[in-house]
């Protein structure tokens, strides 16, 4: 249960949290960069017949307009309706033709678009991707259309779902300013007032190859790549670099609190703490300290409230890593009998002692051998090994990130884990939100 | 016993995995959910180990067990870095062969799975998953809850999951597969030195792999609704029985499916989505299973598009049982499922777990190899006679998610008829 409400949590954020892969594919990453400024990242992997291309565009709903939270969800569906010589729904059409399988997904960060498919079909894919990069058609029918498909979507994700109600309202709380407060599913109401001019303006100000990495990794060879692309991406013309404008939240000095009364069966509590962002080096032991609370069925939080104190049925944590300033985020989900307090207490208790002691060696290595495990797991599929190429490079600036992890998790040291405690995970640092159902609601919430 | 191998040396891992050819479905009705709670109930005690100290010997190697029970059989699992690959093996056959079934964690465990049906019920789409079946298939063993329910849950005991186990956990009963970093000789001795001792029933041990029998046919629309308070959006689960993987109408019937609603510019995506943007995803799906399942479509739309969009998939699935698939259709899918098929075998996973799944549900041992080609001489008319043969738009069950009093009248105004309406609360099941 636990691993379906992360999962979960993390999917409908949209956010992609990838370990690193190992140092032998950093071996082989080979990057070069086209005269227009499209960044090219390649990793030959001949494990299976299938090769991916995935292209990231260094435009999340961050850099949306503050009165039209949304638009860059809903224009990632845009980007699958129609150009110049692709007629809409064609380009999913052409990918499944060949037996091939292509999605794309929005973060708060960034917006990528990926296509997996045999080796014979790289060229075809390639010129596909070019050719939306810079040819999108905007029609008025199609955004109307997209439109309610995306509201749909947000009833799924968001109205529907109480867990991801509840990570709405802890966004909303942690983030005062910073536009992280909103997910990348956006508001209805603005997604309504959306319209081809603001849409043309978005493609124009991002969707340009300067502000764009193709990553290409699978069945393939470089020299190959390297033709294919100065054919078919070379010709695009670069565009002015985006104008972002960067929004500081003001740090948190003490604790939010809030309860949200839903329709709900089983209560949740979900707390985040303002961490570093995403290239900040604090970010291994963060990982680590999460991995010796939440990972596994020994970790401390599953431990000490599903096991020793048996009120709660799952409790965990991840690092919601942004390239700005993000979240360490905690939960447990709780029987409705339990006492909401005092599952709070635990979850508080377990915080404060990682603050306080410093964590044993054995936590330690297991966390690491959990860590170098899952490393190896996200190497199997090469999309997988794109994915996270291409998170690392927008989200922590730096697309090797991943390569070098086996090393730094190794080198986190105990007193490391106590120093991010101490540093981030402060009772004034942090926002928490109850959900309870809606006869349980306490007089007087918040 | 039965040993598959899938060798891959790309990487340092290992997958090893049990899977027995006992499911939810062969449990007593009036056990509901045996067979899962049974399978978990196996890792939280074993070999004179505690629960805790089981999750953190798995957890010290880097890995965890995983366990899975579906109507067929019952799956036990780990990956690991080939370093640990022994020492996790000795922990697994612990766990399989000689588990102590504690009383407490009995307890603890009917009171967890209780609370994944609490959590379940605040998930639109799995609650709608867990009252299809049972409207669909009625007493047929796929109309069991894998998981149980409140009533069959509270019988649940630590005695029970102990006979299921004796039953269950005999020699002939065992398909040990393993994929990655280790040889058939490797995987060959590693299963002979802890599983070796396996006990035998004898004869008698086949019984239990049972043939699913055929589903008895139910006639006319029937509504299923599963009222649930302040639904903005309603979950939609239209389905048919549908004949076994191993039926030589599937792979047509299946070809037919795909293009009804398997890919993203499938009749329904294009007609519910793309032009009217009714819902934000619908599919359509044939269920591989050892014996007949279902058709099943899936659609979400608002609540105040429910009507529209219902009656939107039942004409489209009337069109397309009445005319078939355009030729070119059919060109599109059979190339479509012949090339898409290797993304299905990418990693020694996938291949193992392809590997278990045919030999499980009696399927030829070549199927994988040869499925491009058979896909590929599939003809039109084996697709049309398959159409014919299986598909019935009169006679579907539909399971709605939603809040009743508010989608009845919109039902009623769209003047949609039901040969039988049924409302339910969602948290009756």
């Amino acid at each position: 249960m636990r691993t379906t409400m992360m999962r979960a949590m993390k999917t409908a954020c949209l956010l992609v949290l990838l370990v690193p892969a190992g140092a032998d594919a950093a071996s082989h990453l080979h990057s070069w960069q086209l005269e227009n400024g499209l960044r090219i990242l390649f990793i030959a992997d001949h494990k299976a017949p299938v090769v991916t291309v995935q292209v990231f565009f260094h435009a999340g709903s961050k850099d949306e307009p503050a009165n039209k939270r949304g638009m860059a969800h809903m224009f990632e569906h845009m980007m699958f309706k129609g150009s110049v010589h692709v007629r809409p729904e064609e380009h999913a059409h052409f990918i499944s033709a060949v037996g091939g399988q292509d999605n794309a997904f929005t973060t708060d960060d960034l917006t990528a678009y990926h296509n997996t498919v045999p080796p014979s079909a790289l060229e075809f894919t390639l010129q596909l991707e070019a050719e939306r990069m810079r040819n999108l058609l905007l029609t008025q029918k199609t955004i109307d259309s997209e439109r309610e498909v995306v509201k749909e979507e947000l009833r799924l994700r968001l109205e529907n779902n109480p867990i991801m109600q509840g990570l709405d309202k802890v966004l909303h709380l942690a983030y005062t300013v910073h536009p992280y407060r909103q997910s990348a599913i956006g508001e209805k109401a603005m997604l309504e007032t959306v319209t081809i001019s603001d849409c043309q303006k978005f493609y124009d100000a991002y969707y340009r190859p300067n502000n764009a990495t193709l990553i290409v990794v699978g069945d393939t060879d470089e020299m190959t790549l390297r033709r294919l692309t100065e054919k078919y991406f070379a010709p695009l013309a670069r565009g002015q670099d985006p104008s972002r404008t960067h929004i500081v939240e003001p740090p948190q000095d003490e604790k939010r609190s809030a309860n949200l009364s839903l329709s709900v069966q089983l209560p949740v509590m979900i707390g985040a703490y303002h961490i570093a962002n995403g290239a900040n080096d604090d970010r291994y032991a963060l990982e680590v300290l999460q991995q010796i609370l939440s990972g596994g069925e020994s970790s401390r939080l599953y431990s000490r409230l599903v096991r020793k104190d048996k009120t709660a049925v799952a409790a965990g944590g991840f690092v919601f890593d942004h390239e700005d300033p993000g979240l360490f985020l905690i939960y447990a989900a709780y029987l409705p009998s339990s006492d909401a307090v005092r599952v709070e207490a635990a979850l508080q208790e377990e915080i404060a002692r990682t603050r306080h002691y410093l964590v044993d060696a054995h936590e330690l290595t297991k966390a690491r051998n959990q860590l170098a495990a899952q490393a190896v797991f996200r190497r199997e599929r090469v999309a997988d090994v794109a994915t996270q190429l291409g998170t690392d490079g927008l989200v922590a600036h730096n697309f090797e990130r991943g390569f070098s992890g086996d090393r730094k998790y190794d080198a986190v040291t105990a007193e490391d884990i106590t120093r991010v405690a101490q540093k981030y995970l402060l009772d004034s640092n942090e926002s928490f939100v109850t959900l309870v159902p809606q006869s349980k609601n306490q007089p007087g919430a918040k | 016993m039965k040993l598959f191998v899938e060798e891959s040396r790309e990487l340092p891992l290992v997958r090893a995995q049990v899977t027995l050819p006992i499911g939810g479905g062969d449990d007593a009705s009036e056990l509901d959910g045996l067979a899962h709670f049974s399978s978990d109930l196996l890792a939280r005690g074993a070999a004179g180990k505690s629960r805790t100290e089981l999750d953190a010997a798995f957890d010290a190697l880097g890995t965890s067990l995983g366990v899975g029970t579906n109507h067929d059989s019952s799956s036990f699992g780990f990956s690991v870095l080939h370093e640990h690959l022994d020492a996790a093996m000795a922990l697994f056959a612990d766990v399989l062969l000689r588990p102590d079934f504690p009383a407490k964690e009995s307890e603890k465990l009917r009171r967890e799975l209780a609370a994944s049906l609490d959590e379940l019920r605040d998930d639109d789409g799995a609650l709608a998953q867990r009252f299809f079946p049972r409207a669909l298939y009625g007493d047929h063993p796929y109309g069991r809850s894998v998981i149980g329910n409140s009533q069959t849950l509270e019988r649940m005991n630590s005695e029970l999951a102990r006979r299921w186990h004796e039953r269950v956990m005999v020699k002939t009963n065992l398909v040990f597969g393993f994929a990655g970093a280790i040889s058939a000789a490797e995987a060959s001795a590693l299963v002979d030195g802890y599983f070796g001792h396996v006990p035998s029933h004898g004869a008698g041990e086949k019984a239990l792999l049972s043939a699913r029998p055929a589903l008895a046919p139910k006639t006319g629309l029937r509504l299923l609704l599963i009222d649930k308070p302040e639904r903005t959006q309603s979950q939609i689960l239209i389905g048919q029985p549908a004949p076994a993987w191993s039926h030589p109408d599937f792979l047509p019937l299946s070809i037919a499916t795909c293009a009804f609603g398997g890919t993203f510019t499938a009749r329904l995506m294009n007609e519910v989505r793309s032009k009217r943007g009714l819902s934000y995803g619908t599919s359509a799906r044939l269920s591989h299973a050892r014996g007949p399942k279902a058709l099943t479509c899936h659609v979400f739309p608002s609540l105040e598009q429910t009507a529209e969009t219902l009656e939107l998939v039942l004409r489209l699935y009337q069109e397309w049982a009445d005319q078939g698939l355009r030729p070119d259709e059919a060109d599109f899918v059979r190339g479509y499922l012949s090339s898409s098929f290797a993304f299905q075998l990418a990693t020694p996973e996938d291949r193992l777990d392809l590997q278990l799944s045919i030999a499980l549900c009696g399927l030829p041992a070549d199927y994988g190899t040869r499925y491009a080609e058979k896909v590929r001489a599939v003809s039109d008319q084996q697709i049309a006679h398959a159409m014919q043969q299986h598909l019935r738009p009169r006679d579907l069950q539909i399971c709605i998610v939603s809040t009743a009093d508010a989608l009845r009248p919109r039902l009623e105004q769209a003047g949609l008829k039901f040969d039988s309406i049924e409302t339910v609360a969602f948290d009756s099941y």
